[in-house]
């Protein structure tokens, strides 16, 4: 691929694009508006191109797999065999009840339970952790994490009694936590600030990595 | 030196081409042998590694091929003519040596005899002889003409001056004529005598009185042109090299040294001056056998000689002879003959023989019968009795005369008849003062020692191509003798052992390589690490399912709660608020895995919604949120309810960017729902960024209320609901009674269960100590 396609035609396209939306948020305009949306609008129809790209990339690398035999052939099997299960029902007519039933029956039945056995298996995998944490970091450090712990749990616990347990978790949820998590969104938002002008720049381009 | 590849001669190094017959000479500085290609120096005549020849031997044309002495230097011994050379050399090439030798006995004696006015004439040469003839032709005209040349003269009709000799100017010749033309304008004309015999008959009578000297000539004339008669004999050392052979020889005042004799000649040398003899020490060990004795005027006593000498010592004069009968054994052979009645004197014999004589004066001969047999073949002959001679060595030249022929051998007698200086001078007698000799026979030992050419070695010469003309050329021989056409070889029978070796190899390297991998020790793999994991196993089902079991099996107990209804009540009051033809827009952004607690967080939130008319609009980024959507809908919608739900939005934040700005009309409420952080700040900032007062209220997992507290506190978000806990307070503070309550216990019970393990996981830890890994 030449330097032009790779380099420059996105970049073309790049510029202007990015441009235009964020001046649609900055100067909220009708003219810029309708530019941005449109834009937006697009950028949405790639993505659907883009989610389709990535499953043919996943039926291709997986068809592999299990045509060389690798290792975990079989997992690849059950991969490929529950996509075409699940690309079954939104293929059938909508409004019928045949569609609706498949729906349900891979929700409950397959969907669900195992969404809910991993959140169980994080919570077991958690309090698992927290036992045994003295066992393997006997530090202060370790030791303060749990208190905390102990706290915020106990003061989830809507027990009469323990209200001002409710009062701990608070003050803890709202000061250092909010501190933090306030912090953590300083930091997103003034990347994503930095990403964007290098992108709109020219500094970055991500769109002409191979 | 670089080696002629056409005639072998040694050249320079450097020299483009043989000095010797202008052949071009290589130029490369190495000789590749042409038996086993080693590379030699140019100057190598043989190889340095297979001692195969490197020059090509080239075999010399039969008409050049003679022998030719090496060059002696400072030797000037009188050489002979070519035309005698050519005379006497093919009969006896076997004796070439000899017959060179021959004339260089003569100086000596000519030096001796210059008084001797005779016989001078009859040493001249026949190109001397035939000058003078010439001169006297002058004299004579065409009258001493040959009889056959005369009837020729006479048949063939007199070539007027005009015709014939009118010479071309040189300009007017063409130039391979030049070289052969005789020289412009002779005024005189060439005598007749001088011409060749051919061209007697065609020249004029007069006789020329210049004649054409024969430098001048041709070298197709030289041969039959007859020689020059020099007014003054031209020393031999102004001659140049090939004048010099067939130079008259010079009458060297001094004779060579024997010393300077190659060895080979010494024996045969004549001797130098007799007066003063050459000391025997001073002669090689050949010679001394041969040598004549030292100062033959006074003899040496034998007891003074050395031992060696005393076998070959002229025997001192006895008084009385010991009879060889007295002798030892090996004494007779050597022993001195006894009292020859008469010997022949020494002097008269020639120097060169005197070596080899018998011992001079014993007052009588030696008989031949006595000699021991290696001297018998040299001796003289037994010369007849007769007075004693002179002590006075005469020169070899000086043959006695007739009265004195009886005392001298017969073979000597011949030699002086041929030279003898009172006869008038016989026509064979050559120029040069060369007697001919009668060829004697060569003992075996001189044979022997007489040096012979090198055989030429007899190899083929090329006839044809590039190399035509050398010989020595290895004769070409085809590299490639294969056929054109290529025969595949029939295939080879493969035993089913390599063959099994072979496919068993093939496996090997096609198998992926699988790298052994370290066994890694389980963290907890040992027998506390699992009890430890079967209680907190244990005690979690226990918390959990007997809290959810025990209101069930005894209806009416639940744990004692008190909720903290404030965040139900913001989110209540504004849903509240909403008309009845407002519409809700309903985000419903979490999976399957938050859809245990995320349902109990939205279901009384949608059923407070459907209870106050809104129009449901339920959207979602996440691709599993519509069949929750509709799973959850199914459970709580009446069938008069209103809802909508929109297929999957893709592309995040551009997905909510894009469905708000297609948004139709402007939502009352924007409720979010979901359990990740990413969602709740995508839909808050994407909310914000349209530049409307939306209200949006957000129903959270409890692990986002610490992430969603800072919009909530900005004023983003308006209010948020908060886990199970959030969503019992909710259906308690709106009178709908859900799941939530009926959970809440559960959650209690496994809150308190997860307290107690960490409590006791500390204990237990901390009085047990860490392990090895918590060491570290």
């Amino acid at each position: 691929m030449s330097k032009l396609v790779r380099q420059w035609i996105p970049f073309i396209i790049f510029l202007p694009a990015s441009i235009i939306v964020l001046l649609g948020y900055l100067m909220p305009v009708p003219g810029l508006l309708y530019l941005r949306d449109k834009l937006v609008e697009w950028a949405t129809i790639v993505a659907a191109f883009a989610l389709l790209l990535g499953t043919f990339n996943i039926i291709h690398v997986h068809v592999g797999q299990i045509r060389r035999r690798s290792r975990g052939w079989f997992s690849s099997f059950v991969l490929l065999l529950t996509l075409l299960i699940g690309m079954i029902p939104p293929l059938l007519p909508e409004g019928t009840s045949l569609r609706s039933d498949l729906n349900r029956a891979v929700l409950d039945y397959v969907l669900r339970p195992v969404g809910a056995a991993l959140a169980a298996l994080i919570f077991f995998t958690l309090a698992l952790a927290a036992f045994r944490l003295l066992r393997t970091r006997h530090t202060v450090a370790s030791v303060l994490f749990l208190l905390v712990v102990i706290l915020v749990l106990a003061g989830s616990v809507p027990l009469e009694g323990m209200e001002q347990l409710t009062l701990w978790r608070a003050a803890i949820i709202h000061v250092p936590a909010m501190a933090g998590a306030r912090g953590l969104l300083l930091g997103v938002a003034l990347g994503t600030v930095i990403a964007a002008l290098r992108l709109i720049i020219g500094g970055e381009r991500p769109y002409s990595e191979p | 030196m670089i080696y002629c590849p056409k005639c072998g001669s040694a050249n320079r190094r450097g020299s483009r081409f043989c000095n010797e017959c202008g052949e071009p000479l290589p130029t490369h500085t190495a000789l590749r042998c042409p038996m086993c290609g080693a590379m030699n120096p140019v100057g190598n005549v043989y190889c340095d590694r297979c001692q195969a020849r490197l020059v090509p031997m080239t075999a010399t044309p039969p008409e050049e091929k003679r022998y030719e002495p090496p060059p002696i230097k400072g030797l000037s011994l009188p050489t002979i003519p070519l035309e005698e050379k050519k005379e006497e050399a093919p009969p006896a090439a076997t004796e070439d040596w000899l017959a060179q030798l021959r004339p260089a006995a003569i100086p000596q004696d000519v030096t001796r005899e210059e008084s001797l006015p005779p016989p001078e004439t009859g040493r001249e040469a026949d190109w001397l002889e035939q000058l003078r003839a010439a001169s006297a032709a002058q004299e004579t005209g065409a009258e001493e003409a040959d009889a056959w040349l005369r009837q020729l003269r006479e048949s063939i009709p007199p070539v007027s001056p005009p015709l014939e000799p009118e010479p071309l100017a040189p300009a007017e010749l063409p130039d391979w004529l030049r070289g052969v033309a005789p020289p412009e304008a002779p005024e005189e004309a060439v005598p007749t005598a001088e011409l060749p015999d051919w061209l007697r008959g065609v020249a004029p009578p007069e006789a020329p009185e210049e004649a054409i000297p024969t430098a001048e000539l041709p070298d197709w004339l030289r041969g039959v042109a007859p020689p020059e008669a020099p007014e003054e004999a031209i020393p031999t050392a102004e001659l140049p090299d090939w004048l010099r052979e067939i130079a008259p020889p010079e009458a060297p005042e001094e004779a060579i040294p024997t010393a300077e004799l190659p060895d080979w000649l010494r024996g045969v040398a004549p001797p130098e001056a007799p007066e003063e003899a050459i000391p025997t020490a001073e002669l090689p060990d050949w010679l001394r056998e041969i040598a004549p004795p030292e100062a033959p005027e006074e003899a040496i006593p034998t007891a003074e000689l050395p031992d060696w000498l005393r076998e070959i010592a002229p025997p001192e004069v006895p008084e009385e002879a010991i009879p060889t009968a007295e002798l030892p054994d090996w004494l007779r052979g050597v022993a001195p003959p006894e009292a020859p009645e008469e010997a022949i004197p020494t002097a008269e014999l020639p120097d060169w023989l005197r070596g080899v004589a018998p011992p001079e004066a014993p007052e009588e001969a030696i008989p031949t019968a006595e000699l021991p047999d290696w001297l018998r073949e040299v001796a003289p002959p037994e010369a007849p009795p007769g007075p004693l001679k002179s002590p006075i060595v005469p020169p070899l030249l000086e043959f006695p005369s007739e009265t004195a022929t009886g005392e001298i051998p017969d073979w000597l007698i011949e030699l002086g008849k041929e030279v003898a200086p009172g006869a008038p001078a016989p026509p064979e007698i050559e120029a040069g003062g060369v007697i001919e000799l009668a060829r004697a026979e060569i003992p075996p030992w001189l044979e022997a020692m007489r040096p012979r050419p090198e055989a030429p070695l007899k190899e083929p010469v090329e006839t044809e191509g590039l190399l035509a003309g050398l010989s020595g050329v290895l004769s070409p021989v085809l590299k490639l003798e294969v056929p054109a056409v290529r025969k595949r070889p029939p295939a080879a029978e493969i035993k089913e052992a390599p063959l099994a070796r072979a496919q068993l190899l093939q496996r090997l390297l096609t198998q992926p390589i699988e790298v052994p991998q370290p066994e890694v020790r389980r963290r907890g793999s040992g027998l506390g690490a699992r009890i430890q994991g079967w209680l907190v196993t244990v005690v979690l089902i226990v918390a959990v399912v007997g809290t959810l079991l025990v209101p069930r099996i005894l209806p009416g107990t639940s744990l004692p709660v008190h909720l903290d209804t404030s965040p139900a009540r913001s989110v209540y009051g504004i849903i509240q608020g909403l008309s009845a033809p407002a519409t809700a827009l309903v985000a419903l952004e979490y999976g399957v895995a938050e859809a245990d607690e995320m349902n109990l967080v939205a279901e009384p939130l949608l059923r407070h919604l459907l209870r106050q008319g809104a129009h449901l609009s339920i959207v979602t980024t996440q691709p599993e949120g519509k069949l929750i959507a509709e799973d959850m809908l199914r459970t709580i919608a009446a069938p008069e309810s209103l809802y909508t739900i929109v297929e999957y939005r893709p592309a995040g934040a551009t997905g909510i960017s894009q469905l708000l700005a297609g948004a139709r009309e402007k939502p009352g409420v924007i409720l979010l729902l979901t359990a990740r952080p990413a969602s709740l700040r995508w839909w808050i900032e994407q909310t914000q960024a349209r530049g409307e007062k939306l209200t949006l209220v957000a129903g959270l997992s409890a692990a986002l209320e610490p992430a969603a507290a800072p919009y909530l506190n900005a004023g983003a978000l308006q209010a948020a609901l908060y886990g199970l806990g959030g969503a019992a307070a909710y259906e308690s503070e709106g009178g709908l009674p859900g799941r939530a309550t009926e959970r809440l216990d559960a959650l209690v019970a496994g809150h308190l269960a997860v307290i107690a393990l960490i409590l006791i996981g500390a204990i237990i830890h901390t009085l047990a100590g860490p392990s090895q890994e918590g060491r570290r």
